[in-house]
């Protein structure tokens, strides 16, 4: 295998973790037409939640997780109570903007004050094999984001097109009055939103922990990143925000290579600002999306 | 009756004057107040809540004894969040509001840069944690002392080793973007040009970065036989040596004492450090010649236990905030008070190889770089006692 093949891969591998946060971004969305600026946070709560449950009281790795998938389906219900009152009461603001980046700054500082700033991991929840790449080698874990980026996107999609709660979704997201009066519960197809999102957020903190590691103040970098995939792919593009994360994750790899790894974020935001100046509606989205956002 | 009271009032005075644990204190002067900034929270807190243990056993323990010219010694700590802006802030906090006598800290260059010129302007004594270069100028900076090895010292006894021990033809280097990484850069280097070794490729990466592959790729393809890594988390320092695996990359690698801290083995797995070779303090290592530590190492690790149940994290971080205590009751003591420019002159008079915990600390009109390098030695960073000492490297000084 040729280094610049050994290279893309592993972009692909890192970028499908923006994909995973930019996924999240999209589920908040469908119903909501918000975007969860607190998703970096979540997925660092989850990381640490599954640190907490199998490290320090010992409990398996895979009732970790579901301890975990429950502890953030809590609070996806709790950010819904908190983010939606004001939208559905005065229609188009900017409120969530504000309720979401300050749920996102009480996450970190409760994270901070709880957690410290140590830095940990968990075991990988694959086995700890990995695949020859020549001289290199490829862990399973970075296999196992992308097939899980892969799975979580053709489950939202088949979930938001095939099934009557997607429709239903989407025609909240169009119209939230309309759908009510054809009988569709907004809030609860609103909170079930919310928990979808920050279940997946948890659930990508808890399987790149043993990636990354895990670190109070990592939730940042994942944000800006996953929004990046989203803006690529465009707001509310599933199959787009894959290939936006991973497109991100392969240039920045091959631009670390050729250039410097200095420059890595600097071409990560470059990327955003060029998207947002020529095709804001990202590089799938249709003027649709534009409209919405 | 009211002459009874009094007694029984003077009584109770003397008594607890008298009693063990509670000294008298100087008449007609308040505590000494010392302050403290770390980074206790932001990236790498836990170098912060070390210091402040380490610290605040030192301060009970010359309490106790006396306090410093017969005053008690009041400890203000604050949080610089590794942030220079906030550690400005605090300083100027401290000494305007809390009318501080001398500051410890605080950690990480970048926050170390920013704050010396206030304390320079303000003639307040500090010792201070940090290992840029940059903080070396006697003449800018008369009232700051450093307890911390400079990059310069550090990388010569990287370079060294490598040269020395490991034969290396080739060398590659990788460090962080912060402001103790860029100084790496330039120490690494000269290091290297003193021993005419050749540096094949240099590679950095930003904090906290979830994977270094693509550095060590490169750096794998300029055919280097030792790797010299410099992080400043343990964090980046585990990531560097499982990524190195990751790449089948089996060369050795040579580190700072982040690299090989506890916290950096945890994280990457013990087999990934099994050819690192990291910067060890000679009095925190042992060897099977030397298989105990010095008396005030012993001491330090007893009180460690007494007051904590033990060492938490890594000894190469904690052991100068317990040492800058008692440097700083020489220095006040020597000088007979607490103004800067008086403790300075006589810390820079009297401070000849005191033996610390840490090693021995030397300053000098010349240089208020403490800590030279017959402190440093290399170890194993997976060789390691339940009491956190690393066991020295084969043929290390």
């Amino acid at each position: 295998v040729g280094i610049l093949t050994e290279l893309v891969l592993r972009g692909i591998a890192i970028g499908s973790i923006y994909s995973l946060v930019g996924l999240s971004f999209n589920l908040v969305y469908a119903s909501t037409n918000i975007l969860n600026f607190a998703q970096g946070e979540i997925l660092v709560v989850g990381a640490i939640l599954g640190i907490v449950f199998h490290t320090v009281l010992g409990i398996p790795l895979w009732v970790s997780l579901l301890c975990v998938l429950a502890a953030m389906a809590v609070l996806g219900v709790v950010q819904e109570r908190l983010v939606m009152p004001p939208v559905r009461r005065e229609g188009r603001t900017v409120t969530w903007l504000l309720t979401t980046v300050g749920i996102g700054l009480v996450l970190r500082s409760l994270i901070e004050v709880t957690w410290g700033s140590r830095t940990a991991s968990l075991p990988a929840i694959v086995p700890r094999v990995a695949i020859r790449l020549g001289e290199s080698s490829l862990p399973l874990v970075y296999v196992f984001m992308v097939v899980f980026a892969v799975g979580i996107t053709l489950a939202v999609e088949t979930l938001e097109r095939r099934s009557i709660w997607g429709k239903a979704m989407v025609a909240v997201s169009q119209d939230p009055e309309a759908a009510a009066l054809r009988g569709v519960n907004v809030w609860r197809l609103q909170t079930v939103s919310f928990v979808l999102g920050t279940v997946l957020g948890g659930a990508t903190g808890f399987i790149i922990a043993p990636v990354t590691f895990v670190q109070a103040a990592m939730g940042l970098s994942f944000i800006l990143k996953g929004f990046v995939a989203v803006a690529i792919g465009g707001v509310g593009s599933n199959w787009g925000t894959l290939a936006g994360g991973m497109l991100l994750g392969v240039l920045e790899v091959l631009g670390a290579y050729f250039t410097s790894a200095s420059y890595q974020d600097t071409f990560a935001f470059g990327l955003l600002l060029l998207i947002l100046l020529v095709r804001p509606q990202g590089l799938v989205g249709g003027r649709e999306v534009l409209r919405q956002v | 009756m009211v002459m009874r009271t009094m007694l029984r009032a003077s009584g109770l005075l003397l008594l607890a004057l008298t009693v063990p644990g509670h000294p008298a204190w100087a008449q007609g002067a308040g505590p000494i107040k010392v302050g403290f900034v770390g980074s206790i929270s932001g990236p790498s807190g836990y170098i912060g809540e070390m210091a402040v243990q380490a610290l605040q056993l030192a301060f009970e323990e010359i309490n106790a004894a006396g306090g410093i010219l017969g005053r008690k010694v009041e400890v203000l700590i604050r949080d610089s969040e590794a942030k220079p802006t906030t550690a400005v802030t605090v300083v100027n906090e401290l000494i305007n509001n809390a009318k501080i006598d001398a500051l410890l800290g605080p950690q990480w260059s970048a926050n170390s840069l920013a704050v010396r010129p206030i304390l320079t302007n303000a003639k307040i004594l500090n010792l201070f944690q940090s290992g840029s270069d940059a903080l070396s100028d006697v003449s800018k900076y008369p009232y700051g002392f450093r307890t911390y090895f400079t990059a310069t010292a550090s990388a010569r006894a990287l370079v060294n080793y490598t040269v020395d021990n490991l034969k290396a033809k080739k060398i590659a280097f990788i460090h962080d973007t912060t402001e103790f990484g860029k100084s790496g850069v330039q120490a690494v280097r000269r290091a290297l040009e003193e021993r005419k070794a050749p540096l094949v490729g240099t590679e950095s990466f930003n904090l906290h970065s979830p994977d270094l592959t693509t550095q060590l790729t490169k750096l794998k393809q300029s055919g280097a036989d030792v790797l010299i890594g410099w992080p400043t988390d343990p964090g980046d320092g585990g990531r560097i040596v499982r990524d190195m695996a990751t790449l089948g990359w089996q060369i050795p690698v040579v580190g700072n004492i982040e690299m090989g801290s506890d916290e950096a083995v945890k994280l990457a797995g013990r087999q990934a450090f099994e050819r690192a070779y990291v910067l060890a303090w000679r009095n925190l290592t042992y060897s099977d010649a030397q298989p105990a530590p010095p008396a005030q190492v012993r001491r330090f690790l007893d009180g460690m236990k007494r007051k904590y149940g033990g060492i938490k994290y890594s000894l190469g971080y904690m052991v100068q905030s317990y040492d800058a205590p008692y440097i700083l009751k020489l220095g006040m003591e020597a000088a007979g008070s607490t103004e800067g420019p008086k403790v300075a002159a006589a810390l820079e008079e009297k401070l000849k190889n005191w033996q610390g915990v840490q090693g021995p600390y030397t300053a000098s009109k010349e240089t208020h770089d403490m800590v030279g390098p017959e402190a440093f030695t290399m170890a194993s960073p997976i060789e390691v006692t339940p009491e956190k000492l690393q066991k020295k490297a084969p043929n290390a000084p």
